[in-house]
């Protein structure tokens, strides 16, 4: 039993020391990664302003033009309360997509040398963390272009970022090292994003008067997220409401995250010769 | 470590075999890659190598295709590790592969900081060296352009011009300089001499013998994953290439059997 606990606590230990060690290269193989995306295109690294900035025009145009959705959501404009799940859920739903691909497209450097493995997943999701920061650039123009007051709480937004790339982090070390071994992996989880999508609060929120769809938010570790961006742009973030969903997060994150560890430590040295 | 072994072996090979699972259900998979004992087939790519290669010289590394010379590269290299044996190697490795690890999107300048960063180094280390390897590289303007536009010799000249001055102990070449033209070859040849001086190993992984008579010191030959000979270019370039024009003419029974013995041919095909 002991045993089990060193060998956990070793994987973890390992993971994270390469992770910190590399957290320069890290960001830089990020912006690299970024670069290669937009070569050759004119706009190059504006992209990252103007993927979401054309995103949310075509939100508004459908929303706000097209349906005339025009209730509010508890005082604040429909529009500007789905630009923020949308961009949020957006920045998540790409790493998690993107990082279960990246030891796959990275296999070219991965054969030819020796490289910390464990940092490749993360690299995805800082290239990603990238071009997010970018997209809440815009996000802040809608909001305090449409006159919405910004909310007292705003502090607390950098919590909720890091807590999502935590998250994420752990999710992108087990599906990285998962779709090596068995690729039609990221045709599940693509799968499963698309139904996440309606089941956490993007684009609508569960009516009270539904109990099962109230249960599932709450243990749901993406709408802890999207809540949070909410509270803390637009309503305000109280402990009291946050503290149970918090608990149930962290959890869930901790969990992912030591058995992301311990996955990728217990099969990085087999899956070279699969790449 | 055997009592052979001296202090300027930088790279040493015991009984090193590398079995590669054959997999052929993913139930037979999952069973290999959790439990430590499976009874899958496996393909032997490597069989009982033992060589050791020293500070300073240049080793080729021949062998028909398929003979396990990118496994024993990549296993030099610590990329992969041996099934069973020991490989023990002192100093940084380098591996080299003609365009591996170049972004075809980003131009040639930028591949230049990316492998540099691959390879651990910081932006001060890769200003200091940048202007270098454009000026070994010399592709000219070329070197603001996206990689995809290059022709496969401009490739392989920027790859070779960024291998070489990252200033690993051991540099491993797989098969990169078989597209160069002869001017750069000898730059190439230069280059290898300096590394020489400075007490580096060069590995180099070929079909192109010609190149390996003038650059190597030294030729280890192997077929089908096992060891068939080492000794100077002129032991060894001769008798493999005269195995390598029977093996043509063999059919594919004759080659499944097929295992030469360096002696044989040696007198067959030197004088």
């Amino acid at each position: 039993m002991q045993g089990v606990f060193m060998g956990i606590f070793h994987s973890v230990g390992t993971v994270v020391s390469e992770i910190w060690q590399n957290k320069v290269r890290l960001f830089r193989l990020a912006r690299y990664e970024l670069k290669s995306q937009h070569g050759g295109t004119f706009f190059g690294f504006l992209w990252n302003f103007l993927n979401p900035a054309l995103q949310i025009l075509v939100y508004w145009f459908v929303f706000a033009v097209g349906l005339r959705r025009g209730n509010d959501m508890n005082g604040v404009p429909y529009i500007v309360w789905l630009v923020i799940g949308i961009i949020c859920w957006y920045y998540m739903n790409q790493a998690m997509l993107g990082a279960d691909m990246s030891i796959i497209n990275f296999s070219d450097v991965l054969k030819r040398m020796r490289f910390p493995i464990a940092i490749v997943p993360v690299k995805t999701v800082a290239a990603n963390f990238i071009t997010h920061i970018c997209s809440m650039v815009i996000v802040f123009v809608v909001v305090l272009a449409s006159g919405t007051p910004v909310s007292l709480s705003i502090w607390l937004l950098p919590y909720y970022i890091f807590a999502s790339t935590v998250f994420i982090t752990g999710y992108a070390l087990i599906s990285s090292t998962i779709n090596v071994l068995f690729r039609d992996f990221h045709n599940f989880s693509n799968t499963a994003f698309r139904f996440l999508f309606f089941i956490s609060p993007v684009m609508w929120e569960p009516s009270d008067d539904s109990r099962i769809l109230t249960i599932i938010m709450k243990l749901n570790p993406f709408a802890y997220i999207l809540n949070g961006y909410r509270d803390t742009i637009l309503y305000g973030w109280h402990l009291a409401d946050n503290i149970d969903t918090g608990l149930i997060f962290w959890a869930i994150t901790i969990v992912m995250f030591v058995a992301g560890c311990v996955l990728h430590m217990r099969l990085r040295h087999k899956f070279i010769d699969m790449l | 470590m055997s009592d052979k072994t001296n202090d300027r072996d930088v790279v040493i090979c015991e009984h090193v075999v590398k079995d590669y699972p054959l997999y052929s259900t993913f139930g037979e998979k999952i069973k290999g890659l959790l439990l430590k004992e499976s009874r899958v087939s496996t393909f032997r790519a490597l069989d009982d190598i033992s060589i050791t290669m020293r500070k300073g010289e240049c080793v080729g590394l021949v062998g028909l295709n398929g003979s396990g010379k990118s496994t024993l590269a990549s296993i030099i290299t610590g990329i992969t590790t041996p099934s069973s044996g020991s490989v023990e190697v002192k100093g940084e490795v380098s591996m080299l592969c003609a365009s591996s690890g170049m972004r075809s999107q980003l131009s040639g300048i930028d591949n230049i900081r990316f492998k540099c960063l691959l390879m651990g180094y910081t932006d001060k280390q890769i200003k200091e060296i940048e202007q270098d390897i454009i000026n070994f590289a010399d592709i000219g303007i070329h070197i603001n352009q996206p990689v995809k536009t290059y022709s496969s010799g401009m490739r392989s000249r920027l790859g070779f011009a960024i291998a070489v001055h990252i200033n690993p102990e051991i540099l491993i070449i797989d098969e990169a300089l078989s597209v160069g033209d002869s001017s750069f070859t000898d730059k190439c040849l230069k280059k290898v001499d300096e590394f020489r001086e400075a007490g580096k190993t060069i590995v180099f992984v070929s079909h192109a013998v010609t190149q390996m008579t003038t650059f190597c010191d030294r030729v280890i030959w192997i077929n089908q994953g096992k060891l068939i000979g080492t000794g100077t270019p002129d032991e060894i370039i001769k008798p493999y290439c005269g195995f390598a024009r029977e093996f043509n003419g063999m059919t594919n029974e004759q080659r499944k059997s097929v295992m030469p013995v360096l002696e044989d041919y040696q007198q067959k095909y030197c004088e």
